[in-house]
């Protein structure tokens, strides 16, 4: 019975694996988006559908709307990287809403949240955010991290090394906190000049759904090419608690040469990967 | 004194007289026509800047509420909007002025001087006023000006300029918590004021009366030399001939010939009487002779 209490409470943590669960939709794509599915890249396309466990990158000057199942509206900005990382089905009783996790590497973020969402988590490197009910924007590289609520309120915590999530702070609307390693997180009342003149300027307009016009038969993503270690390499050395399973999801690449060859020599970098590589 | 210099002297007296009279109420009615004229465009003005501020009020600044929340757009404002599209409009009239005078803005370069504060308080005193017209001085000379009133009409206008902390923070964080609040619904605030130089009407009605009274001078020349040409063709060069006939009979020339008869006319008569009178008294004279 423990041992059942136990499987529970880490099946919480480990994402659910190639459940081929639909998470959302591609709505709107602008310039060219790569999708990292299993071990394959695909190219997506509007109407796609998301699954748990997908990897999105958008190009250098692309703009994509992913709409999730009971959850938010969220806009990825030019180079942009984000995994679809949890989705659960739990939420609010008779709602239907869903709580979900996306983790943003690199990028711009923005989410709105509404009444018939439930909680989502929008993790970065350094900082994190949730939110219900808020608009919140996240900028996400290796010098920082800075979220700006735009309206609503959201938790706002740091993210540890290990991509464990720190004690948060509750933000309300306009509040901008930011986080700069070596330094505490700040907030303030505003976003900051900076900020604002970096901002993708479509992420200054409304998020509206699209996902009516996405009713019929979901297209397939088309299929580009086996992952590479180089395609993957960033997403490998993630905080540990995000990519929990990506050894199991990506062995079966160990089978390509130059693949192995790659991983072996970086293995010090994920040392998980160590009883996959040399088993014995 | 010559008959077509009496006829001319006369006739240019009249013409005179005309020219003046007509002058003097073509010029009257002229000044006020430009008067009203310059009055109608600004009225359409004025119609056109609410016409403006509705459409950026209803249609625009829903648009922009979420731009908002990162930086204050000024193109939200109607009053910018109407400022906006009148400068464009100031580029074909370039004499005509705008301005939304308010007794207490948000952008200072909006508020009410003096005489623009007086008309916005008149428009208070007397809420049924929808309209001053009005003449004043201003170093750049005497202007015409039309001012109406603008009313807090919708609660909508308060969520910018009630309180503070109602307000678009981008907006208090350009303008400041100093100006611009506390303004209360069916308030008026402001006077929309079109003003255009007095010159301009003078100017306009002017150069019209020029016109018409060079064609008029032009219709008159012609008259007196349509009239001069025909009195001197059907009148004076026929009564000269008669009477040079008239003098040959009475030196005893019984050789003349008859007056030439043309048409049915005074003249004509004349003619016919004095040739009949010549014959009766060169036959008189041949039988006193014989």
């Amino acid at each position: 019975m423990r041992l059942l209490a136990v499987a529970l409470a880490l099946a919480w943590l480990v994402p659910a694996a190639a459940t081929a669960q639909d998470a959302g939709t591609i709505t709107f794509l602008e310039g060219s988006l790569r999708m990292i599915r299993g071990t394959t890249v695909f190219q997506g396309a509007e109407g796609v559908r998301l699954k748990q466990g997908d990897i999105v990158e958008n190009s250098d000057k692309g703009f994509v709307q992913l709409e999730f199942i009971g959850g938010p509206i969220v806009v990825l900005g030019p180079s942009s990287r984000a995994y679809v990382f949890r989705l659960s089905a739990r939420g609010n009783s008779g709602s239907g809403a869903a709580e979900g996790e996306l983790v943003l590497l690199s990028g711009w973020l923005k989410a709105l949240s509404g009444a018939h969402t439930g909680p989502y988590r929008f993790a970065s490197p350094l900082l994190t955010a949730t939110t219900r009910d808020g608009t919140i924007v996240i900028h996400s590289s290796e010098s920082g991290c800075d979220v700006f609520i735009e309206s609503g309120s959201a938790a706002i915590a740091d993210t540890s090394g290990g991509g464990n999530v720190g004690k948060s702070t509750n933000g309300a609307t306009r509040q901008f906190f930011s986080y700069r390693p070596g330094k505490a997180r700040s907030s303030s009342s505003g976003p900051s000049a900076t900020f604002l003149n970096a901002m993708p300027l479509a992420f200054r307009d409304d998020l509206p759904s699209r996902l009516s016009r996405f009713t019929g038969k979901p297209p397939e993503p088309k299929a580009l090419h086996a992952v590479s270690y180089a395609e993957i390499r960033a997403w490998l050395a993630m905080p540990v608690q995000w990519r929990k399973g990506f050894v199991e999801r990506f062995e079966p690449r160990l089978g390509d040469p130059e693949f192995r060859k790659q991983l072996e020599a970086h293995v010090a970098e994920y040392p998980d990967w160590e009883p996959a590589l040399h088993p014995n | 004194m010559k008959l077509l210099l009496k006829f001319n002297l006369v006739l240019c007296i009249v013409f005179a007289v005309g020219l003046l009279a007509a002058g003097y109420v073509c010029n009257r009615l002229l000044q006020q026509n430009a008067r009203a004229e310059i009055m109608e465009n600004a009225r359409i003005m004025i119609e056109a800047a609410m016409a403006v501020r509705t459409y950026t009020a209803t249609q625009i600044k829903p648009l922009l509420e979420t731009q908002m929340k990162y930086t204050f757009l000024p193109q939200s404002v109607p009053a910018y909007s109407a400022n906006s599209y009148f400068t464009q409009l100031q580029k074909k009239f370039p004499d005509y002025a705008y301005k939304e005078a308010t007794l207490n803005p948000t952008n200072p370069i909006n508020r009410a001087t003096d005489w623009e504060a007086d008309l916005v308080e008149e428009f208070r005193k007397s809420r049924d006023k929808k309209e001053i017209i009005g003449e004043r001085d201003t170093p750049n000379g005497r202007m015409l000006y039309i001012a109406r009133p603008m009313t807090v009409s919708s609660p909508a206008c308060l969520s910018c300029h009630d309180t503070a902390e109602d307000a678009p923070q981008t907006m208090v964080e350009r303008y400041g918590t100093a100006n611009g609040f506390g303004w209360k619904l069916n308030d008026i605030v402001t006077a929309q004021i079109v003003s255009v130089p007095t010159q301009l009407a003078a100017q306009r009605a002017k150069n019209m009366f020029k016109a018409f009274m060079i064609s008029l001078a032009a219709v008159f020349g012609i008259l007196l030399i349509a009239t001069n040409a025909l009195l001197i063709l059907m009148v004076i060069r026929p009564v000269n001939q008669l009477s040079s006939m008239a003098s040959s009979v009475s030196l005893g020339n019984s050789e003349i010939s008859e007056f030439p008869l043309k048409g049915k006319d005074e003249i004509a008569e004349l003619s016919h009487s004095f040739n009949r009178m010549a014959r009766s008294l060169i036959e008189a004279m041949k039988m006193l002779r014989t």
